[in-house]
């Protein structure tokens, strides 16, 4: 079923009588994701489109059991969202949000991560598993359910990278998009770990980007995994110091550039692919090497 | 944000560091002892402390300036010290830091107070801070500013809007997007929805041995409708591109709505040169039908459109 989520998922949705967050709520559900209310400080009681509205994460947690938080909070809320969901219980949230100031991202990272708790973002398009739970934007109809891992920063990636393993006739396990900022709660190798350990992922597409150590970091996973990872890194052609719409990307020392990043990856055993556009023959071609190697088909 | 020396030193003077008096400032940037930056570290997700000893340039011309806090000085030398948020400060790193830069008495003790007033500038949303010290007092600073923490600090209204790149970029921050130039002579542009769109596209027309003039993130003003699409086409025009590609995959239901809103900022302010639109996704053929019907040449794969632009742009 995928990581991160699964059959018992239940989520609620931190903003959600916001326009943005009613709109989510409404989507999520409509792809069939099990939301189970929201929650707005000051407006418990109210409903939106028939979900009960909680005053804290506390109530919503003890009336629902919601173990998952996808956050819509304005950015100046989003340190409070997540040390309230935090502290009830939730253990997977989603920060949708962007433009979280950086010292508040750097202390709800810690603090979620110091207990247990999985953040994706900000800057997150969220995640999704294939014929399971959606907690993204992206229509799970226009995913091929399949034993692929994909892990991006980029929201677009996760869209591309799946679009082009579908055309070449494979499907995707859960997209996992681990946001642009600057400071991130969870990391590529985070997720790589995650999917080593998945018995229904079979191997992973990276894309990695300019900035930050994130992929450098992932480099240490892939050497040490036993599925095949194909990987890209994004931003090469940027010039050097500048930001390439996303927070975090731009280039500063050596190491954060897409050269540095994607020999290190190369080194640690990924098959490195020249864009998005050839990550799936180029799992195709591995999946297919593997199995003559096993002495079986794909 | 990037502040100017005079806004930095003042504000590192609020936090309680002495700036230059007299008698430092007579010993010039020659005089300088060193420098001390923090900056963050977002993959350990603290911040770093680094100091090198640097002699005979100003704060501008600095090896360790602003975003790439990364250079040693000119003795080979540097400091570096992770301070975990949960301990903050150590009482230590002030002893350590005076040790390597040469200073005892005074000279120590103006330094502590300086990486003290540095650190809780970076506690109070400065995104880095860098200065240049001369027997522990600061000759010389820069601030930078993180922009998202604005609306808890009404005492940054002074310093105004501070745009982030040159001047064919800073525009388009103003209105909502990013835009990145890597060729001001070049006549392909290329504007895209998300920052992995625009960072491929541009890799890939680059490896295509395209020049590239812009690269554009939409960021969120296709949901805008026409009110968010005619700003970026106005600057957009005045680049007069000899092609312009536009495209996206939208996977919420509004590739249509996208396209209706590109045909209306065009009539709004017409781009000159020829456009191609790439658009995938969700009610993309409703999309690609209206940009077909207003006469864009239109490319439904996104090789095929990078190809196309390539083309067209030789």
């Amino acid at each position: 079923m995928g990581i991160l989520t699964g059959p018992e998922t239940r989520v609620i949705v931190q903003g959600i009588t916001g326009r943005v967050g009613a709109g989510f709520a409404r989507r999520l559900a409509g792809f069939g994701t099990r939301i189970v209310g929201g929650v707005t400080p000051g407006k418990g009681g109210a409903e939106v489109d028939g979900l009960p509205v909680f005053d804290s994460c506390h109530d919503a947690v003890a009336r629902t059991g919601a173990d998952t938080s996808f956050v819509v909070v304005p950015p100046a809320a989003a340190l409070d969202a997540v040390y309230e969901a935090v502290d009830a219980g939730i253990r997977l949230m989603v920060l949708y949000i962007e433009n979280v100031p950086v010292l508040d991202a750097l202390r709800l990272t810690r603090h979620a991560r110091a207990r247990g708790a999985v953040v994706l973002g900000p800057n997150s398009a969220g995640c999704i598993t294939a014929g399971g739970v959606a907690l993204s934007e992206v229509d799970p109809r226009f995913l091929l359910a399949g034993r692929i891992g994909v892990v991006c920063k980029s929201g677009a990636m996760c869209a591309e990278s799946a679009t082009y393993l579908k055309e070449a006739g494979l499907g995707v396990s859960t997209v996992v998009s681990i946001g642009g900022d600057h400071v991130l709660g969870t990391h590529h190798a985070d997720v790589l770990r995650l999917f080593e350990a998945d018995p229904d992922t079979d191997a992973v597409v990276l894309i990695g980007e300019i900035g930050g150590r994130s992929e450098l970091e992932a480099a240490f996973a892939v050497a040490q995994m036993t599925k095949p990872v194909i990987a890209t890194i994004i931003g090469g052609s940027a010039p050097e110091g500048r930001q390439m719409g996303h927070p975090g990307a731009r280039t500063g020392e050596v190491e954060e550039g897409a050269a540095h990043k994607r020999r290190v990856l190369a080194q640690a055993g990924a098959v490195l692919t020249a864009d998005v556009t050839e990550v799936g023959r180029a799992m195709r071609g591995a999946l297919e090497s593997r199995a003559s190697k096993r002495g079986n088909r794909p | 944000m990037l502040l100017d020396d005079a806004e930095s030193t003042a504000l590192l003077a609020g936090k309680g560091a002495l700036p230059a008096d007299a008698a430092t400032r007579a010993l010039g940037d020659a005089g300088a002892d060193g420098t001390l930056a923090i900056s963050l570290d977002r993959d350990r997700r603290g911040h770093v402390v680094r100091l090198a000893r640097i002699a005979g340039a100003g704060i501008a011309g600095s090896r360790i300036a602003g975003a790439r806090i990364d250079g040693a000085g000119i003795d080979g030398s540097r400091l570096a010290h992770f301070v975990e948020p949960a301990t903050a400060l150590p009482g230590f790193l002030a002893r350590r830091a005076a040790q390597y830069l040469g200073y005892s008495g005074e000279a120590a003790q103006l330094s502590a107070r300086a990486l003290a007033a540095s650190y809780a500038l970076v506690l109070d949303d400065a995104f880095s801070v860098e200065a240049r010290l001369c027997q522990g007092r600061i000759t010389g600073a820069r601030v930078v500013l993180d922009a998202t923490a604005r609306f808890r600090h009404p005492e940054w209204a002074p310093y105004g809007e501070r745009l982030e790149g040159t001047a064919e970029e800073a525009p388009f921050r103003r209105i909502g997007a990013v835009a990145c130039v890597p060729d001001p002579g070049a006549k392909i542009v290329a504007v895209l929805s998300g920052a992995g769109l625009m960072m491929t596209t541009l890799d890939m027309l680059t490896a295509r041995g395209a020049r590239v003039r812009c690269v554009i993130d939409m960021q969120g003003l296709p949901l805008q409708g026409v009110e968010g699409m005619a700003p970026i086409f106005e600057l957009v025009g005045r680049m007069k591109p000899a092609v312009t590609l536009i495209g996206g995959r939208f996977m919420a239901p509004v590739a249509h709505d996208f396209a209706a809103a590109v045909i209306a900022a065009n009539r709004k302010a017409p781009l000159t040169g020829q456009v191609i639109t790439w658009l995938a996704g969700n009610r993309a053929e409703d999309g690609q039908i209206l940009f077909a019907e207003a006469g864009f040449r239109r490319v439904d794969d996104y090789p095929a459109a990078i190809a196309a632009t390539v083309s067209a742009g030789a």
